[in-house]
């Protein structure tokens, strides 16, 4: 069956260390790490990735003070997304555009502010804000975009773990192939940092990183590495079937010619070699490609003991030493932006079509051999010539796992969006 | 408290309420608030939740009516925290 083919056309981002996609390349190819130590009221001095975009760039005050952070995130990149690809919805039907949002949780942070709001009247529920069910329900962040934008087509999030911004993406291609929508938004956003529960939940599981030095505390893939860095962020793409993006002209990233979505069931928190390496098949398969074809790996690892060991393992399963596969990691600059890291690690990725490097992985000082990774990018960026395909690994708790290829479009596609 | 206090921190409540809107129009009369402010009815609850938070007072729904201008609000304000 003949696929709708489908092109990334905007980005629209914020994360530990930048605000747009040119900042954020930059701060990856110069090895700059935006975690910092954060002073949490509940769990004192923890280290985090947070990020500074401005809130009111696209909402009143009265709107942010009325929702929230995860939907404040979303409506930002949302709207640097279509300003990027060159979007003005004055001109479109807003009811042929589609809102698909990743998160790991939603609501657990509006939960716990309005607890701890009503402990300061004795748990009086009279004091319980008629607020908490528009900003704790699940579509909140797709669906506060989708007010400050007038867009009437379909909003959801994609409830993923750490797989939803991957998935997020996935859902907008799939929704464009079915012609239910002419223009997705879509990819996944965090607020994790805001509720210390979050915090407290992955330091009793012995996987908060601590370090001396916060920008070296994520650090996939090394024999010293002790857990990850929670993190905030978001980033959603522009989706638009090849040939509509041919035909206004826009700019493309790339193409999304193959995704994976799978599930372990084996374990509600250690993850699944064997089901992670199957995933990666399932889109090397629907990308019609070989592993050799495959020029960079983003990889999920969180610097975390049995996650990268486990991941590395896959990856060997299936790549086993091709030379020409390099495998790398964003994480180690911003930490585990949750619900948004498979979106956002992506998007880092995408300017090496244009730009021809590989970001090094941070703070990868000893490999860990049990890991089994070759051919990882550290110390510094290389330069590599025709990059045409990368692959984006992103995975999570209760076992999901996902799997994203993205084509280099620059030297490929001259034809009206039908060559091969 | 006096009255003037009181009047001063609703006003301080719907401005933190609605911050681009201007509330220098707002006195002890029977103007509708909505008339000056263009407050709707998620922005009354927002009010009503402040007040009740700041004067640790319980605000049934049957007396929204009578938060509806600053007069009537100063009234029922100045009946509930002498009574108290």
């Amino acid at each position: 069956m003949r696929r709708e083919r489908i092109a990334i056309t905007g980005v629209g981002l914020t994360c530990p260390n930048g605000n747009n996609l040119v900042e954020f390349r930059k701060n990856l190819l110069e090895g700059k790490s935006g975690v910092t130590i954060f002073k949490e009221k509940l769990m004192g001095e923890v280290l985090a990735g947070l990020c500074n975009y401005d809130e009111n760039k696209y909402q009143t005050k009265k709107e942010r003070r009325r929702g929230t952070r995860a939907a404040s995130i979303g409506i930002y990149c949302a709207h640097e997304a279509l300003s990027d690809a060159n979007i003005n919805l004055m001109d479109i039907d807003k009811s042929k555009i589609g809102i698909y949002v990743g998160i790991t949780e939603h609501g657990i942070v509006e939960s716990t502010k309005e607890i701890l709001s009503i402990k300061e009247y004795d748990y009086n529920v009279k004091y319980i804000s008629h607020l908490l069910n528009p900003n704790a329900i699940a579509n909140n962040p797709a669906g506060e975009i989708s007010l400050n934008l007038g867009i009437t087509g379909p909003h959801y999030t994609l409830g993923a773990a750490c797989a939803a911004g991957n998935i997020g993406l996935i859902n907008g291609a799939q929704m464009l192939m079915l012609g239910d929508v002419d223009i997705a938004i879509c990819g996944g956003v965090s607020e994790s940092t805001e509720t210390f529960l979050i915090f407290g939940s992955f330091k009793n599981e012995g996987a908060l990183a601590n370090h001396k030095y916060p920008e070296k505390a994520c650090r996939p893939f090394d024999v010293d590495r002790n857990g990850i860095v929670i993190s905030e962020g978001g980033c959603l793409f522009i989706l638009e079937r090849l040939g509509d993006a041919l035909t206004r002209n826009a700019k493309i990233y790339g193409e999304v010619v193959g995704y994976g979505i799978n599930t372990d069931a084996t374990d509600y928190v250690a993850p699944n070699s064997e089901r992670q390496a199957q995933c990666m098949v399932m889109a090397l398969n629907k990308a019609e490609i070989h592993p050799q074809d495959i020029n960079i790996i983003n990889t999920h690892a969180t610097s975390t003991l049995l996650g990268d060991e486990t991941e590395g393992k896959a990856i060997y399963k299936i790549f086993e030493n091709h030379k020409n596969v390099y495998i790398t990691n964003t994480k180690s600059y911003i930490g585990h932006t949750m619900g948004a890291a498979g979106a956002l690690e992506l998007a880092g990725e995408l300017p090496s079509f244009e730009d021809g490097f590989v970001h090094q992985i941070l703070n990868l000082d000893n490999l860990d051999t049990k890991c089994m990774v070759t051919n990882v990018v550290r110390n510094e960026p290389i330069r590599l010539d025709n990059i045409k395909y990368i692959l984006n690994n992103s995975f999570g708790m209760l076992g999901i796992n996902s799997a994203v290829i993205i084509k280099n479009m620059n030297k490929t596609c001259t034809n009206g969006g039908n060559v091969k | 408290m006096t009255r003037e206090n009181i009047m001063n921190s609703v006003i301080t409540i719907i401005k933190d309420v609605m911050p681009e809107k201007d509330c220098s129009e707002i006195q002890d009369n029977e103007v509708p608030f909505t008339n000056i402010v263009e407050m709707d009815s998620m922005d009354f609850l927002d009010v009503v939740m402040a007040l009740q938070k700041n004067y640790r007072i319980e605000i049934p729904d049957s007396d929204f009516s009578m938060l509806r201008n600053m007069k009537t609000t100063l009234n029922y304000l100045e009946n509930k925290l002498y009574s108290k």
